[in-house]
């Protein structure tokens, strides 16, 4: 027989959680989320890709690979030139850049929502989708002083040249470069994790920047998860598989990006640009 | 300007701040704190992978990951019905060596560690995981019921089987709500 104080007493006297497994199951956490942001989302195709066990309905109209880096840097010129003519936004410090776009994520339609600061003293970007609860990002700066963490304000810093561009990203690799990732994927990755938020002219020079990496290549006419058409640039990826941006057939204004994971015929990801970025007086606000 | 609506301003990272550390207790009383360093991370993680499944009508966030905490845990339940034997046979009075040991701790309190240990031990695994979220994790069958998501009846079924296997001396703690 044992008296119900004895029970709860049992190990009542347990070691608390260390500051530092605090610390790396806090770590762990952000690991896990900051990938599903739209922008930022490569290393969920890692899971995805690793566990090969998501469920997928999109559709994928690919029509063969034609190795073209002439005709790919074609493409990037205009989409460049098409950047160039989207508004710009101007924050003032305190205020918050409201980011909108559509993707389809693991056979989920979602809609994601970004915020994201001027500076950094505002704190880090709010990320709020419609099947995930809001998400704080660290702010930029110490373990997080990559792109992947700027602020707006750092994104509207950034050169307005390919080649400037091409050099500021090299060096970045927006902090997130896989060990047995190649220079060029690691540039590539990073462009496209950045582009979605990136300022017009940000976003030209990063279409030009990407344009110089001969890996990339037409990979074909593909349906995006909202039925465009579109042509794709591809660059493979031994882990995420074919990681795609993908224009307009005429125009060649970017339609916003796709992975299509190794040795699969369907789309693991697929997310739309953002439309017209809005600023916003506080995190949350919506216009 | 429309602001997001507050309930759903839900910071995941503010729920970790708010109950990891419990969530970690609850797992080193049962298995130790290394393993609770990694099943805790874990948990936050599953949780965050499910979170579009969780209902707040049906319980607490609390009662939630005190659920998928458990969840996780069924994988380690050798390792915990091993380390609650190891432990009673340690406590267990003939096993002191050391008259030292007797006195630094004292045979009664080592009796009744090893008592404890061993009637935990002796419980069914899906018995002692409603026994301990009352017990340790304070759940009312409420929560229990949405944690383990098993109806309340087979909650107090449970406890009653429980409650006849320990021999609690005192009942009303556990005591079937009719």
């Amino acid at each position: 027989m044992i008296t119900y104080d004895e029970l709860t007493d049992f190990r009542a006297d347990v070691e608390p959680m260390s500051e530092q497994a605090y610390q790396d199951g806090l770590n762990r956490l952000h690991a896990e989320i900051a990938p599903r942001r739209n922008r930022r989302w490569w290393y969920a195709g890692i899971a995805v890709a690793a566990a090969a066990a998501c469920l997928v309905t999109g559709v994928v109209a690919t029509s063969g690979h034609q190795p073209s880096t002439s005709a790919a840097a074609e493409i990037l010129q205009d989409a460049a030139a098409q950047a160039k003519l989207k508004p710009s936004v101007h924050p003032k410090p305190g205020q918050w850049v409201y980011l909108r776009s559509e993707s389809f994520d693991g056979g989920v339609h979602d809609v994601f929502e970004e915020w994201m600061p001027e500076s950094v003293q505002s704190g880090g970007a709010l990320v709020f989708g419609t099947s995930q609860p809001r998400y704080q990002m660290p702010p930029y700066g110490g373990q997080y002083a990559s792109l992947y963490y700027a602020p707006y304000g750092m994104l509207q810093a950034l050169p307005t040249t390919p080649k400037a561009m091409f050099a500021a990203i090299s060096r970045d690799a927006c902090g997130q470069a896989r060990p047995t990732e190649t220079k060029q994927l690691a540039i590539w990755n990073c462009a496209r994790t950045i582009i979605d938020a990136a300022p017009p002219a940000q976003q030209a020079a990063l279409f030009g920047a990407i344009a110089r990496l001969s890996s990339v290549y037409v990979a074909g006419t593909v349906t995006t998860f909202d039925h465009r058409t579109g042509t794709a640039l591809a660059v493979q990826d031994p882990v995420l598989g074919l990681v795609e941006m993908v224009f307009d057939n005429s125009t060649h204004e970017y339609l916003g990006q796709r992975v299509v994971p190794p040795g699969r015929a369907t789309v693991d990801f697929n997310a739309g640009p953002v439309v017209n970025p809005v600023v916003v007086d506080h995190a949350g606000d919506r216009p | 300007m429309n602001r997001i609506r507050q309930d759903q301003l839900t910071d995941f990272t503010e729920v970790y701040a708010q109950h990891a550390r419990a969530i970690h207790r609850y797992l080193a009383r049962r298995l130790g704190t290394e393993k609770a360093d990694e099943l805790t991370a874990d948990t936050f993680v599953a949780a965050w992978k499910q979170w579009s499944s969780y209902d707040a009508d049906r319980g607490s966030i609390s009662a939630w990951l005190y659920g998928i905490a458990t969840n996780l845990m069924r994988r380690h339940r050798r390792r915990e019905d091993a380390e609650l034997r190891a432990l009673a046979r340690s406590m267990a009075p003939e096993d002191l060596i050391d008259p030292a040991d007797a006195l630094a701790v004292g045979i009664d309190a080592r009796n009744r560690l090893a008592r404890v240990a061993t009637a935990i031990a002796e419980l069914r695994h899906d018995d002692r995981d409603v026994v301990l979220l009352i017990a340790w994790a304070e759940l009312s069958y409420d929560e229990v019921a949405a944690a383990l998501d098993i109806p309340v009846g087979t909650v107090r079924s449970r406890l009653h089987r429980a409650r006849r296997q320990l021999r609690l001396s005192e009942l009303s703690h556990l005591e079937i709500a009719e």
